[in-house]
């Protein structure tokens, strides 16, 4: 009985909040649905590592185990990144693929966040932070790791967070740096046939084109595309069903559970964690930004315009931006289906974020 | 007891990473240039596999 007192007695009122927190994000992704296989486990684990001398964590900790396995090595979001390739397909992109400029455009809130992240932050810091721009967990993960970041907890609920809240977080920006005569422009689809070759070279050439100018990339360009190629192939349709569910789900419970390590009191609530989610939102918000107004200054010099707004689908997040982006369109005209051109721009992001990972560890490193 | 703004804002390394950034950006475009070329070429070369 002594012991049990001695348990409650050794409670801190920052394992409270911090298990407010975790059922916070628990709530969240159960009543709002937003990204649970991710938060869940990390609301959970936040609950986990809190409590008084947990045995989860620790030298001899299951989860610490779990971590020195999975993610001090960068395994399991390179695995993860084997199961979303296989998940992508990237038709709308090779039908069409200058859409590709827009992906790299919206990566604009990465870097910007990086400048205004290193007036606070040490560079491997604000790097880590810089990457939630990414809207891209594993690339996050992977980045805020090698890089050696004390903020990973932080960065992960950030990325998370707003990947879910990107229905709330762009139509706003994108109204404020838009028309409506732009909203309104209309753009015809006429999906151009690929052919079965093409689509097996892409991720063959993607990775070694990305390798030879980025090698601080190849590890996460790679596993993203040799899961593609697994699709696209035509004679490994198992393994791209398990890849696409079995082993992204296997990967991600542990990866968001043991991501909680990182959300021990000590090391999360600080002044530093809310600046961090701070900045996450000033990275998404100029993704958007970036996006929309390349395509704006495309707009300038085409004679066959874009509706802007598909520009802000390249802040990745797949495929919720492109969801969002043909929702508005919907709403400014029902008969102006921009979904597909959107989910160009949105795979196109998906490549680039990564992209612009591996130059981020280029510059950091 | 309170920090001063020099120890809070560190603005020489903002003029530090300010280049890295710009070259950062103009990386991801640039690998993206390419990649949109290789695409271009796949597409016109790729298009003959499937006949």
């Amino acid at each position: 009985m002594e012991i049990l007192w001695e348990f409650i007695y050794a409670i801190e009122w920052q394992q409270i909040v911090m298990w407010a927190i975790g059922g916070l994000l628990i709530f969240l992704a159960i009543k709002k649905d937003m990204e649970p296989t991710l938060l869940l486990p990390m609301g959970f684990g936040a609950i986990l590592v809190n409590l008084p001398n947990s045995g989860a964590i620790g030298p001899e900790g299951a989860l610490t185990t779990l971590f020195n396995a999975g993610i001090a090595n960068e395994l399991f979001p390179l695995i993860l990144f084997i199961g979303i390739g296989a998940m992508i397909d990237f038709t709308p992109v090779l039908s069409n693929p200058k859409l590709m400029i827009f992906g790299a455009a919206a990566q604009f809130g990465i870097f910007f966040t990086l400048s205004v992240a290193s007036l606070f932050f040490a560079p491997n810091d604000a790097a880590s932070i810089a990457i939630i721009g990414a809207a891209d967990g594993p690339t996050s993960i992977f980045v805020a790791n090698t890089l050696g970041s004390q903020y990973t907890g932080a960065i992960m609920v950030a990325a998370y967070s707003y990947m879910a809240l990107v229905p709330i977080v762009q139509p706003p920006v994108i109204k404020a740096i838009t028309t409506k005569k732009e909203r309104l422009i209309r753009m015809d689809y006429a999906a151009k046939p690929v052919s079965k070759l093409t689509k097996i070279l892409f991720p063959i050439i993607i990775t070694v084109v990305a390798g030879l100018v980025a090698p601080e990339s190849v590890a996460l360009v790679g596993f993203l595309m040799f899961g593609n190629l697994i699709r696209e192939c035509g004679v490994l349709n198992s393994l791209s069903d398990t890849a696409q569910k079995v082993l992204a789900n296997l990967v991600t419970i542990f990866l968001g559970i043991t991501v909680a390590t990182k959300m021990h009191y000590e090391a999360f609530l600080k002044w530093d964690t809310l600046l961090i989610l701070g900045l996450g939102l000033v990275a998404f918000v100029f993704d958007t930004v970036g996006g929309v107004m390349i395509a704006k200054l495309y707009n300038l010099f085409a004679k066959k315009k874009l509706n802007p707004m598909i520009g802000a689908a390249g802040i990745s997040a797949f495929p919720m931006s492109a969801r969002v982006i043909n929702k508005m369109g919907l709403k400014e005209d029902n008969q102006n289906f921009l979904l597909m051109h959107a989910v160009g721009v949105n795979v196109s992001g998906q490549i680039a974020s990564v992209i612009a990972g591996g130059l981020i560890l280029a510059l950091f490193s | 007891m309170f920090e001063s703004f020099t120890d809070v804002i560190h603005l020489e390394s903002m003029t530090d990473i300010l280049p890295a950034a710009g070259y950062g950006w103009l990386g991801v475009f640039i690998v993206t240039g390419v990649l949109v070329a290789a695409v271009y070429l796949l597409g016109m070369f790729g298009s003959k596999g499937d006949k």
